[in-house]
């Protein structure tokens, strides 16, 4: 057996994506990068919402989804047919990388319990909360 | 201190201006090579020892911001000094400003390394006080403050605040914005996982107002005998504008300030435990080997 009858010619992704905020928020620019094989030559992508593809200069599938509404879930089916290469290097697995942010929600649980003025003339302040969470490094490894 | 700065292409252009020099004049075009030269290469600390002084410098464009010593001062605060600087410089010439830019405003930047260094002491470098009395560049006046007033304001407790701000409306504005990080195994364990914070105010407050502010802190909620609230948060490393009084932070954890009038940052903050994770992700990947083809 040589070494490119041993290499791998297909990999097939499965992923599931669940909302775990509230039901009345939503998260907006949702991206999911799932890395690739480089000598990936075919993608074959279904997603149940938004818009995924294969971007060959990101090496990844990117699974875009402008507006993600809370406690729902999102199935991603890919299957990728590899090019048979001459070095058969194993597939370094890289972390998929998830972006996001989802208004009015603190993963901390944080928030402002009040803000209190205080000044000589008395007078009366209007205040606005607003609160954002945003993914910093969000990584799942494969 | 001094400040120099040159071009990317460091030796085609070397231009110094020495201000109150205690040090002497050391060849720039030495600095240039030592310094420079040896961070366009990479790799490079940002200080750097020649001759027993201390050469610390941080970069704007493709202009370098110096600073001198040669006595053992924290870096810290001269780092903070010289990135003050920039955030000034910004705030008169522009986001982009440039070695143009700084050519064509000369007296406006002598004028502010007269007014925020004195005798090698960082002195004040709040953008809102300092275009009280420096209005050439972009920043224009406002409104003429009295004489008077402006000694008492620029040596007074309160820098980043002036007197007599008027506002029609008073509002204020708070964003708490958090950036979660998460590294999970394979296996679904979490191996890393924290929120860091800030909170920005944007202030519209007339007066001189003191702010109390509140956070559904775990320390703070405990303290408090009601027994029906909902538990409160850990909050971890918390750092805080110049303007909230740490010494009642660390008495009671209580947050008060007088705050700058506009927008600023007022604390940053980690979160450790707990976190409510916004997405779980379940993936599954398979490398297979096809016959068929």
């Amino acid at each position: 057996m040589t070494d490119s009858q041993l290499a791998f010619n297909r990999v097939s992704i499965n992923l599931k994506i669940i909302a775990q905020f509230a039901q009345s928020l939503f998260a907006t620019h949702v991206v999911v990068k799932i890395p690739v094989p480089k000598n990936t030559a075919k993608t074959k992508i279904k997603t149940s919402f938004g818009r995924a593809k294969y971007e060959p200069e990101q090496q990844a599938i990117v699974w875009r989804v402008k507006r993600f509404p809370g406690k729902s879930e999102c199935i991603l089916g890919a299957d990728i047919d590899l090019m048979p290469t001459v070095r058969n290097k194993a597939w370094a697995r890289p972390p998929i990388n998830v972006e996001f942010q989802v208004p009015m929600f603190t993963a901390s649980g944080v928030n402002v319990r009040f803000l209190r003025v205080f000044d000589k003339s008395g007078y009366t302040t209007s205040r606005w909360v607003r609160y954002i969470t945003k993914a910093g490094g969000y990584q799942v490894r494969i | 201190m001094l400040e120099l700065r040159t071009a990317s292409t460091v030796f085609a252009h070397t231009h110094t201006c020495l201000w109150r020099n205690a040090i002497g004049i050391i060849s720039p075009r030495y600095v240039s090579i030592q310094v420079i030269a040896a961070k366009e290469t990479g790799t490079q600390a940002p200080v750097k020892r020649i001759e027993n002084c201390s050469f610390l410098y941080t970069r704007h464009l493709n202009m370098y911001f110096v600073a001198l010593t040669r006595s053992n001062v924290n870096p810290a605060l001269v780092f903070e000094y010289l990135f003050q600087k920039i955030r000034i410089l910004k705030a008169y010439l522009g986001e982009e400003f440039d070695e143009n830019s700084m050519r064509n405003n000369m007296t406006l930047i002598y004028e502010l390394m007269d007014e925020t260094m004195d005798f090698g002491y960082p002195q004040n470098c709040a953008v809102d006080v300092l275009r009280l009395y420096i209005n050439l560049g972009s920043i224009r006046q406002q409104d003429e403050p009295d004489a008077s007033q402006l000694t008492s304001q620029i040596t007074g407790a309160i820098d980043w605040r002036r007197e007599g701000i008027r506002h029609k409306r008073n509002e204020v504005y708070i964003d708490v914005l958090e950036s979660v990080n998460l590294l999970m195994s394979s296996t679904g364990d979490i191996l890393r996982n924290e929120v860091t914070a800030q909170v920005q105010m944007n202030t519209k407050l007339t007066g001189m107002p003191e702010c109390k502010f509140g956070l559904n802190d775990k320390l703070v909620i405990e303290q408090e005998s009601n027994q029906n609230r909902k538990p409160g948060v850990e909050i971890d490393d918390c750092t805080f504008h110049r303007c909230v009084r740490l010494g009642k932070f660390d008495a009671d954890r209580t947050i008060t300030f007088i705050p700058p009038d506009g927008e600023f940052e007022l604390m940053r903050y980690r979160v450790t435990d707990n976190i409510n994770l916004p997405f779980r992700i379940i993936p599954a990947v398979r490398e297979m080997q096809d016959q068929n083809r």
